[in-house]
């Protein structure tokens, strides 16, 4: 398992995106500067048969576990968060049958896995009905040429898988079910990719080693493994 | 027990009424709540309860009525809606619901008032429209009049069915100042047999559609029967009466001797059919007479996609003065109304000092529709007019599908090329659906900028812009928010034209070329229409685009639209027409002695324009001449 503080954030400026709700187990890793509170909104629906409110609890980076307000199904609430040191703020989410959307507020730069209990391992990184076009960045690192991401999809989905330039790779039109995907490349330089979730239902996404399961919505909020 | 006392009580309170009516206040009077004792009267069952006048005013939370009574609003009583209460959406003052033969009358000075300005504000309420003053669903033999209805959170008045029966019936609406309503004077969802009678409807603002009374069925098997809207007064709506409907049940509807007056618009008819059910056009009649409307914004009376074989249509012995825009605009913009028209205009004086016609046909998302079976006589500031022989001469009954100029083969399109122009080209802001066309070498880098600006309040991002080069292969751009710059730099794999399609969602954008960038611009279709107009918004004056007249064509066409002003240069720079203004969708035909290929221009004097270049012109612009792309 690897420690969080061997993370690093590259951050930017970023678009504010339309939100897209994330189901079941996921982690998410807040960047973390030393006195700066962050803040932000979850808002969670019921898609399911879910009504007990969604436990949270923070690992702040020193370990230190903080409980916030339980999250009730179908609301929204606001939580804040004051690191302790620089570095990353950690968050595991279990949705159950309800999804869960994270508004950004001030400080809030945030990525994401699809692991639970803080293990870095990953698993499925689960979308419910994202937006349109919704980009979910993932980092390729130096060196790997081939590598394998499984996509699960309970519905027909559209899903494009584009390189660093941002060339479409793979387009998978009106999928369905679970596959594995392929992908070769040329560059062995590290490069940020990107599924550029088209036209989805209920999609979950696994990036199998040599890949970190670290994703963002936004390119530069993506969280790379060092 | 209980039965005793209830009929001692209601006994009681007939005897406190001095007539066959109850007290209302009899049965508990509470001036900071009175909702328990206005429904335990109305729960009583008594014929008749008078809401009597107890010198406070009637504080009420939602009450729901019941069959078989007459309520009386003793003059000068106030009903008001409590404070912090109808926090659901759909929460109306009173409900009717399944409920026949109910008079709720008042007497001089009786109102009833709701707190719109509380219900608008977001810190207090969820957004609804539904916070209706009186909410009539699936009720027969209603009758509502004398009051002063006020400020609701969403309708004055609703009439609709409900999941048992799809209409109310009977309904009479007499004497109602309904002023100040947050969606609509009235609303009427369906219903067979209806009168709304000496009313005045006035200041509804808050949500769209901000109607006087607006007939809008949901669904298309609902009703609009026998309905009679007469000696009514508007003013300050966004549309006095409105019919917006996808009916296709029988629709009658007569409005008559009203008087509409500082709205947006008097009169607004549209009549939507389904793509996928088009011989569904619903029969019956919808006619206007005798009504005066002034002083409107936008139109006295706009009718859209009124197909041929639609109802009745009938204006008849109206006067309208200042109108805004033009008098009577028909609207076309659905594929299935491709024929609208079918109307009677019969005996209409217009006075208009701004505008140089009586009738508009726009056809702007559904060029080539035609306007037809249009009769009757219009006298237009003192000159009357024959309405079908204008028509005929303005050639809208004119059946001719005009088709856009096509690209033959994309990858076969060359730069002109020559010198660089002195002056660097005016920006212009682009809008809609348009495609960027890059003439490109392999190996020989590409730059160029691409800029979002606001129109309005809405700020998307763009997230599809999809670069697709001559090899098939798509180059997705980074995400493109509203208010910023996108630099793009790009190695062409093949020789020839990539191709960036760019859909603004209501924004506009400019490209600013960096690096070896040779570009032109092509419209692509309307989504609905097809039609392919190049579309600007917010350019800076006298901005030049360039377009191609091929070898051989001596007469062509250019259809224009809107506020735009242009002036059409030849090949060598001299003016050789001039489109002002056109409004709707109007077509130019331009001749030439020469039949060679030749390059002319497009000065755009004004910030918004609408471009259309028929066939056999091709619709390729560009901002400077060098750039131009023509088939080789």
């Amino acid at each position: 398992m690897k420690k969080f503080s061997i993370l690093l954030l590259i951050f930017a400026a970023g678009i504010i995106l339309p939100a897209a709700p994330l189901r079941h187990n996921f982690t998410l890793v807040f960047k973390a500067e030393k006195g700066k509170e962050i803040s932000f909104e979850l808002e969670s629906k019921n898609a399911g048969k879910q009504d007990r409110p969604i436990i949270l609890k923070a690992v702040l980076h020193d370990d230190k576990v903080v409980e916030l307000e339980a999250l009730p199904i179908n609301a929204r609430q606001s939580y804040k968060l004051m690191p302790e040191a620089d570095g990353l703020c950690t968050l595991p989410v279990a949705t159950g049958g309800a999804v869960v959307t994270v508004h950004p507020g001030k400080n809030c730069r945030f990525a994401m896995h699809g692991g639970y209990d803080r293990s870095w391992k990953g698993d499925f990184i689960q979308l419910y009905r994202p937006p349109a076009n919704t980009r979910l960045y993932f980092t390729v690192p130096a060196g790997v040429k081939e590598f394998q991401i499984e996509i699960g999809c309970n519905g027909p989905n559209t899903i494009t898988i584009i390189n660093g330039e941002g060339y479409e790779k793979v387009r998978l039109e009106e999928i369905q079910n679970k596959q594995f995907v392929s992908l070769k490349r040329e560059n062995v330089e590290a490069e940020t990719w990107a599924i550029i979730m088209e036209k989805c239902t209920h999609t979950g996404f696994r990036f199998l080693e040599p890949l970190s399961p670290v994703v963002a919505f936004n390119k530069n909020d993506l969280a790379v493994g060092k | 027990m209980k039965t005793i006392l209830f009929s001692f009580l209601m006994a009681l309170a007939v005897m406190l009424s001095g007539s066959d009516a109850v007290k209302a206040s009899s049965f508990g009077f509470d001036p900071v709540n009175s909702t328990e004792c206005l429904q335990k009267a109305i729960d009583s069952g008594a014929k008749k309860i008078r809401i009597d006048n107890t010198g406070k005013d009637w504080i009420l939370e939602p009450i729901r009525l019941k069959s078989d009574q007459e309520i009386i609003i003793e003059a000068g009583v106030k009903i008001i809606a409590m404070a912090g209460k109808f926090h659901g959406r759909g929460d109306s003052l009173f409900l009717a619901s399944k409920v026949r033969n109910i008079t709720i009358r008042g007497e001089k000075g009786a109102s009833i008032a709701m707190r719109k300005k509380d219900y608008q504000n977001k810190e207090l309420y969820k957004h609804s429209e539904h916070r209706h003053t009186f909410r009539l669903m699936n009720c027969d033999d209603i009758t509502i009049r004398d009051l002063d209805i006020r400020s609701s959170g969403g309708d004055g008045v609703y009439v609709s069915g409900d999941k048992d029966r799809n209409y109310s019936t009977n309904i009479l609406l007499e004497n109602l100042i309904l002023d100040n309503h947050h969606r609509q004077g009235i609303s009427i969802i369906s219903v067979k047999g209806l009168t709304i009678r000496n009313c005045t409807i006035s200041n509804t603002k808050g949500t769209a559609p901000e109607c006087g009374i607006d007939f809008e069925p949901n669904q298309r098997d609902e009703f609009l029967e026998n309905i009679l809207v007469e000696n009514c007064r508007f003013s300050k709506t966004m549309g006095d009466i409105v019919l917006a409907t996808r009916l296709r049940t029988p629709c009658s509807i007569t409005i008559r001797n009203c008087h509409m007056s500082n709205s947006y618009a008097g009169i607004m008819a549209g009549i939507f059919l389904s793509p996928e059910d088009p011989e569904r056009a619903p029969p019956g009649f919808f006619r206007v007479e005798n009504c005066v409307i002034e002083n409107t914004r936008a139109c006295a009376v706009r009718l859209r996609d009124h197909r041929t074989d639609m109802f009745e249509l009938t204006l008849k012995n109206l006067t309208i003065h200042n109108p805004g825009g033009t008098a009577i605009q028909f609207w076309a913009e659905f594929p299935v109304s491709r024929r609208t028209g079918a109307a009677v205009l019969d005996n209409i004086v217009i006075e208009d000092k701004k505008n140089t016609g009586f009738l508009a046909f726009d056809t702007r998302k559904l060029p080539g529709a035609v306007l037809e079976k249009v009769s009757g006589d219009v006298v237009f500031n003192g000159e009357k007019f024959d309405v079908e022989q204008w028509i005929k001469q303005q050639r809208w009954d004119a059946n001719e599908v005009l088709t856009d100029g096509q690209i033959a083969d994309l990858q076969k399109l060359v730069p002109v090329g020559g010198a660089v122009e002195k002056e660097a080209p005016k920006k212009l802001k682009l809008r809609h659906d348009f495609r960027y066309l890059f003439a490109c070498r392999k190996g020989v880098p590409v730059a160029f900028e691409l800029e979002l600006i606001s129109v309005g309040k809405r700020s998307p991002t763009l997230d599809n812009l999809i670069l697709t080069g001559p090899d098939g292969s798509r180059q997705w751009l980074e995400l493109l928010a509203t208010g910023e710059k996108l630099h793009h730099r790009f190695t062409p794999r093949a020789d020839g034209i990539y191709y960036l399609d760019v859909d603004t969602r209501n924004m506009v954008m400019t490209l600013t070329p960096q690096e070896n960038c040779i570009w032109s611009i092509t419209p692509l279709p309307e989504k609905r229409s097809g039609a392919r107009y190049l579309q600007s918004y917010g350019s800076p004056q006298n901005s030049r685009l360039y377009f191609q007249v091929p070898t051989g064509v001596k007469e062509f066409r250019i259809s224009a639209f809107g506020k735009t002003k242009a002036i059409v240069e030849d090949s060598s720079g001299k003016a050789v027409m001039e489109i002002d203004n056109p409004g709707q969708d109007t077509i130019y035909t331009l001749k030439r002695e020469s039949g060679k290929a030749e390059i002319w221009s497009i000065l755009i004097k004004s910030s918004t324009a609408g471009l259309r270049m028929i066939e056999p012109l091709s619709p390729v612009f560009s901002l400077e001449k060098r750039n131009l792309l023509i088939g080789n």
